[in-house]
């Protein structure tokens, strides 16, 4: 492949990644891509996650409810985005041009992106923040508040870093698979081990939730709810990845191993650590746990591991919003774009614990929004279209197109996003965590996906074909 | 990114998808022993799960 002149480090990657893909350009195989799912799924933000599922649940309701929530989401998740992407060898968000419609997809992306960067980013920064302020504690002697003004300024510091990192070119990405993600792989392993050698199992399966509801099926309930949107929360980025793989079959079950397993024991090491040192933060953990030495040693890393993750997801937001942000967005200077897209994050991280302390109410925002799209998404590929795509099609203006629709946009997919959007909403309230007497026997989410998917069918079947619209058959 | 670049580098790329003679072996669906055994494996583990740690 010729390359194109390249205005900015991103400008390459935002014009080959909306390009199909050839199959002597899919570098991935089973192993290779399982590696870039392991390096994925093992984040800092699995601490985290874990840390919150012990707020609810025990060991053993923590390994149950993560094996099915997560094994659900991942699975809806795999086959709505990476099937596909991997089929046609498009970006998932060039192929939901067939779902939403060009212009449809462009407010999706441009709505969609910078908030889930916003809260990503706050709560990366704030954790790398606390991590220092944690080192500075453990070394000095002080005692700085985890909500103070230096945990703020640390957290203002990270997303400078991570934007002049990001401004000179994405080399972080490449450090994430090759030292962070197999460094946090031994930290939760040894993380794992330490603990099962502190504390027998016995001890750890009686070590009650520290702040449950108190009725055991809700709190089973809330745990399974975070494994789904941990779970669903991947859809944003899974399909860009598998359009590079070999086959379907390498584009699915390796996400079984990353995405679902490797995220699993990672989140499991966060619960147990949670659960016996009484702390859902990922950063109070290290000194206890490992002495003050390597303690120190792991929280650095941490906050290093941080901001090679906000340098990777904000990258991944530039590409997408150069993609289809036209010539507004393409016109902007790179140190612009970048700085737009940290912005939010640094308003966020001025109330620390707002989102980071309500990480479980982050999860559930993600969820109320994703798992519909989700739905949207897996029962229009899959139901409606017979898992056949026209790539030129995909490509083609509005108007011409065969999948164009209403001045580009699909009204009724968005319709039904939001109603299942509002089922969610109906059945476990993200703003309060209140939630409704169903809500205990159907989680909010797969209710939501299913709601979404259901509409979506119906609206295309009674208006959208009839009306001509969106190449369905 | 370059405009004029990218629109031919798209048509040659979708002339050679969509000629006969283009094989991609990503176009095969997963095959149907697959979906059984995700079908059949997803049932099987969230039973499992569910009996082994719904609290008492």
């Amino acid at each position: 492949m010729t390359t194109p002149q390249q205005a900015t480090p991103a400008d390459g990657d935002a014009a080959f990644s909306a390009l199909p893909s050839l199959p002597g350009e899919r570098i991935w195989g089973f192993w290779s891509f399982t590696s870039v799912n392991v390096g994925l799924a093992i984040a800092t933000w699995s601490f985290l996650t874990g840390g919150t599922v012990a707020l609810f649940a025990g060991a053993r309701t923590a390994i149950a409810t993560g094996v099915i929530g997560g094994l659900i989401a991942v699975v809806l998740v795999s086959l709505a985005s990476c099937i596909p992407s991997a089929k046609y060898g498009v970006e998932q968000f060039t192929g939901l041009r067939s779902v939403f419609g060009a212009n449809g997809v462009r407010a999706l992306v441009l709505v969609l992106f910078p908030l889930v960067a916003a809260g990503w980013n706050a709560i990366l920064a704030v954790m790398c923040g606390r991590a220092m302020v944690n080192v500075i504690n453990a070394v000095a002697g002080t005692g700085f508040d985890p909500n103070g003004g230096l945990v703020i300024t640390m957290a203002l510091l990270a997303i400078v870093a991570a934007w002049v990192v990001l401004v000179k070119g994405p080399v972080s990405i490449e450090w994430v698979n090759k030292i962070v993600a197999p460094l946090l792989a031994v930290m939760s392993v040894a993380m794992l081990a330490l603990i099962l050698v502190q504390h027998p199992w016995s001890e750890l399966a009686a070590a009650p939730p520290l702040q449950p509801f108190g009725d055991p099926g809700l709190d089973w309930m809330i745990a399974i709810e975070l494994g789904l949107g941990t779970g669903f929360s991947w859809w944003t980025i899974m399909g860009n990845l598998a359009r590079l793989t070999t086959t379907q079959r390498v584009a699915f079950w390796p996400n079984l191993i990353g995405l679902f397993l490797a995220s699993l024991v990672a989140s499991l090491a966060g619960t147990f650590a949670a659960l016996v040192l009484g702390n859902a933060d990922p950063t109070v953990w290290m000194v206890p746990l490992g002495g003050a030495l390597l303690g120190v040693l792991a929280l650095l890393f941490v906050g290093f591991a941080n901001l090679t993750s906000m340098v990777g997801q904000t990258y991944s937001g530039s590409l997408a919003l150069l993609r289809v942000g036209g010539r507004p967005a393409r016109r902007l200077p790179w140190p612009v774009l970048a700085a737009l897209l940290f912005l939010p994050a640094a308003v966020v991280v001025f109330w620390p614990g707002a989102l980071y302390d309500n990480y479980f109410k982050f999860i559930a925002w993600i969820s109320l929004v994703l798992a519909p799209l989700c739905g949207v998404h897996f029962v229009d590929f899959f139901l409606l279209r017979r898992r056949t795509l026209c790539v030129r099609g995909l490509y083609e203006p509005d108007g011409v197109s065969r999948y164009s629709y209403w001045r580009g946009v699909n009204p009724f997919a968005l319709v039904a996003v939001g109603a299942g959007a509002l089922t969610y909403y109906l059945l476990l309230n993200p703003l309060t965590y209140e939630s409704s007497s169903l809500f205990r026997w159907t989680s909010a989410s797969v209710p939501a996906f299913l709601v979404a998917g259901v509409l979506h069918y119906a609206f295309t079947r009674l208006v959208v074909v009839p009306a001509g619209k969106g190449g369905y058959r | 990114m370059n405009s004029d670049w990218y629109e031919a580098e798209l048509s040659r790329r979708l002339a050679m998808i969509e000629s006969p003679a283009h094989d991609d072996p990503a176009q095969a669906d997963l095959p149907r022993a697959d979906r059984i055994l995700l079908a059949v494996g997803v049932v099987v583990v969230v039973v499992a799960m569910w009996l082994w740690g719904y609290p008492a």
